[in-house]
């Protein structure tokens, strides 16, 4: 019972902390409110292009997993703690309006939400065997046992002498050691719990806010598309599917990037759609992408293509060589990974767990 | 998609592919019918979001050459399928699926029928996650007890602090994500080779195939010579072995110096106390540490 409470306390702590790095960027729209669940997905983004600062300095220099969970663990509560003095305000009125929503539509409200809970209920519940977590799950368990950041094989637990190029820049894993450091979490229980239940609600917010822009904030179409689309994801099942991931391998990055950050992409692109000449979404496009890099290798293929097979035709439709160009520079970042990649695997470089000088190699 | 090659299947590939991603569920058809629905009535905006994005799908995503070009970069045989993650199935069924309650039905009664009638449309057109049977979590690990039973064995019975041990199947996968203090002697991918029933005699002969020798003892249950298996255990540094209680190979562990430290519902935890084995130790980084200026 503790362990649940435990989980979904620290669910909730995840929330705010998207929340409060969010509104940093959301409370600067001018001409909009501060939305909560914008605020969130945003944050959700910006906590991890953060975070990839202080990890890859740490790691690439060999230091300990514990430094970086110190480093975190004071800039996190720094972060909130400003963002809380500068958006005060914009906070208070957020989450009034937010009651009043709550309060003038309480079926969509709780119908919604329940919609969520038995989602994340059915999966947080459930045991899956699968072969990837062999992986990345015992990545963070290695890390935390070792005190050390990807140097030794989650498969075995040897020592390898250069860091694995898929997951060296993709850090999500080290958030989740960081945290277990910090928490004393078992990292079974933040990956299988805390971020499985996490990335479920995420990718719900997100269905939501997609279906608001389609039915122009009608509670009661949205809740519908909320239901449909669970049924579809619950149903989508074949070993391949992103839904597939949702549910069952919801700890890894990848799961992340099919169904939060591709869905995030066509919001933004519904948002870039209607204010062309705006920048703001544009901007957080680019944070889309960069982000997406933390999370997963996998997306150095996918947000470029899943990005372009939106913004290309738009831009041919527009006849606006500015939206393709704006379009390479948002997912710049992926390709400099995918290219960064290619050359690994053609034994262009390689990064040493161990520096050359020191003659471990 | 392990057996899946662009080399095997040229531009068949995608089709193979899709065949694979989609299993037995016919969303994609579905949402094919949704788009030509969406191009045929939906409004502009319904166009530049999904229709015309469809449209660039097909001729890249979904394109014959697609997967060849890129395999001729490097080797996208087992992750092309997450290409087909950009088409935004759940998106589009359920918004078309709101868009026709609304729009076609009126009345509530009316309304309430078509949603329903939309759920069992789409729960009949897809594959239930939990088709095979529900399994409830029976720890807050999310781990068969066994697993963690074992790992404490091991860790109680253990003189070092990091020993190696060679799991069945399914407990070397998942041994380690509750317990990285126990090492593994194989990794997945030779795991996975062994089950396969890759393990050729020759393979076994090769010198320095320690680990696929004990794989083939563990897997296929192949009785190595005393002084190979020796060999192989101090090679690999491995000290613990555990297996299915129905496995044939106990006694012959026994035989060789195995003794049983414990045991759990379905598996025995065998330890041998193996001359010249190298007690694991964590690098010490220290002296790099020192040489940095922070």
């Amino acid at each position: 019972m503790i362990v649940f409470f435990e989980a979904v306390l620290m669910t909730c702590v995840n929330f705010i902390i998207y929340f409060a790095f969010g509104s940093l960027i959301t409370s600067r729209f001018k001409e909009t409110r501060l939305s909560a669940t914008i605020s969130i997905l945003t944050g959700f983004f910006l906590y991890y292009c953060i975070f990839d600062i202080p990890c890859l300095i740490i790691m690439l220099h060999w230091r300990p997993l514990s430094w970086l969970a110190y480093c975190w663990g004071i800039m996190v509560p720094l972060i909130v703690i400003i963002s809380a003095v500068i958006n005060r305000k914009a906070w208070v009125r957020c989450f009034s309006e937010a009651a009043v929503y709550i309060r003038e539509n309480p079926f969509v409200s709780i119908a919604g939400i329940l919609i969520v809970a038995v989602q994340t209920a059915l999966i947080l519940h459930a045991y899956e065997f699968t072969l990837d977590a062999a992986y990345y799950v015992a990545n963070v368990t290695t890390s935390l046992e070792t005190n050390t950041m990807n140097i030794y094989n989650p498969y075995t637990g040897d020592w390898q002498n250069h860091f694995e190029m898929r997951y060296l820049f993709a850090t999500y894993p080290m958030e989740e050691a960081a945290m277990c450091y910090l928490t004393g979490i078992h990292p079974l229980i933040w990956t299988k719990t805390i971020m499985a239940g996490t990335s479920l609600i995420l990718s719900n917010v997100i269905y939501y806010r997609i279906g608001r822009e389609l039915f122009k904030d009608k509670g009661t179409k949205t809740l519908l598309m909320l239901l449909f689309a669970a049924v579809v994801n619950f149903f989508y099942i074949s070993t391949f599917t992103s839904s597939e991931f949702l549910l069952t391998r919801s700890y890894e990055g990848k799961t992340l990037v099919g169904n939060i950050v591709l869905p995030m992409i066509i919001l933004l692109f519904m948002k870039i759609r209607e204010d062309i000449k705006g920048k703001r979404y544009w901007w957080l496009l680019a944070l889309v992408c960069l982000s997406s890099t933390i999370l997963s290798n996998s997306s150095d293929m996918l947000v470029p293509a899943a990005a372009g097979v939106l913004m290309i035709p738009f831009a041919i439709k527009k006849k606006s060589a500015g939206v393709f160009v704006k379009y390479l520079l948002c997912v710049s970042p992926c390709l400099f990974m995918l290219i960064a990649y290619v050359l690994y695997v053609k034994g262009v470089f390689v990064f040493y767990t161990y520096p050359p000088l020191f003659g471990k190699h | 998609m392990q057996t899946l090659t662009v080399a095997g299947s040229g531009l068949l590939y995608i089709f193979k592919c899709i065949g694979y991603y989609s299993g037995s569920c016919f969303y994609l058809l579905i949402y094919a019918a949704a788009l030509v629905y969406l191009f045929l009535k939906g409004s502009d905006k319904e166009k530049d979001l999904f229709v015309r994005p469809g449209i660039m799908m097909l001729l890249t995503v979904y394109n014959p050459l697609t997967p060849v070009l890129i395999d001729k970069i490097f080797d996208i045989n087992k992750e092309y399928y997450r290409f087909l993650w950009i088409t935004p199935v759940v998106i589009i069924l359920s918004y078309c699926a709101v868009k026709i309650v609304s729009e076609k039905f009126k009345g509530r009664g009316e309304r309430t029928i078509a949603v329903v009638a939309f759920v069992f449309l789409l729960m009949g057109a897809g594959n239930f996650v939990y088709a095979k049977g529900y399994m409830a979590t029976t720890n807050n690990y999310k781990m068969p007890g066994e697993v963690i039973q074992v790992a404490e064995i091991i860790r109680r019975s253990s003189t070092v602090k990091y020993p190696r041990a060679l799991c069945d199947y399914n407990l070397n996968m998942e041994i380690r994500q509750y317990d990285a203090s126990i090492l593994l002697t194989a990794d997945r991918e030779k795991y996975m080779n062994a089950v396969a029933g890759n393990i050729t005699d020759e393979m076994l002969a090769a010198e320095g195939s320690y680990v696929n020798r004990l794989l083939a003892m563990v897997v296929q249950e192949r009785k190595l010579p005393k002084d190979i298996l020796l060999e192989a255990l101090t090679e690999t540094n491995t000290e613990y072995i555990v297996l299915s209680k129905e496995s044939g190979i106990i006694d012959y562990l026994k035989n060789y110096g195995f003794r049983e430290v414990g045991d759990t519902k379905s598996r025995v935890v065998l330890h041998c106390d193996i001359e010249g084995v190298n007690e694991f130790e964590l690098a010490d980084y220290t002296d790099v540490w020192n040489a940095q200026k922070w």
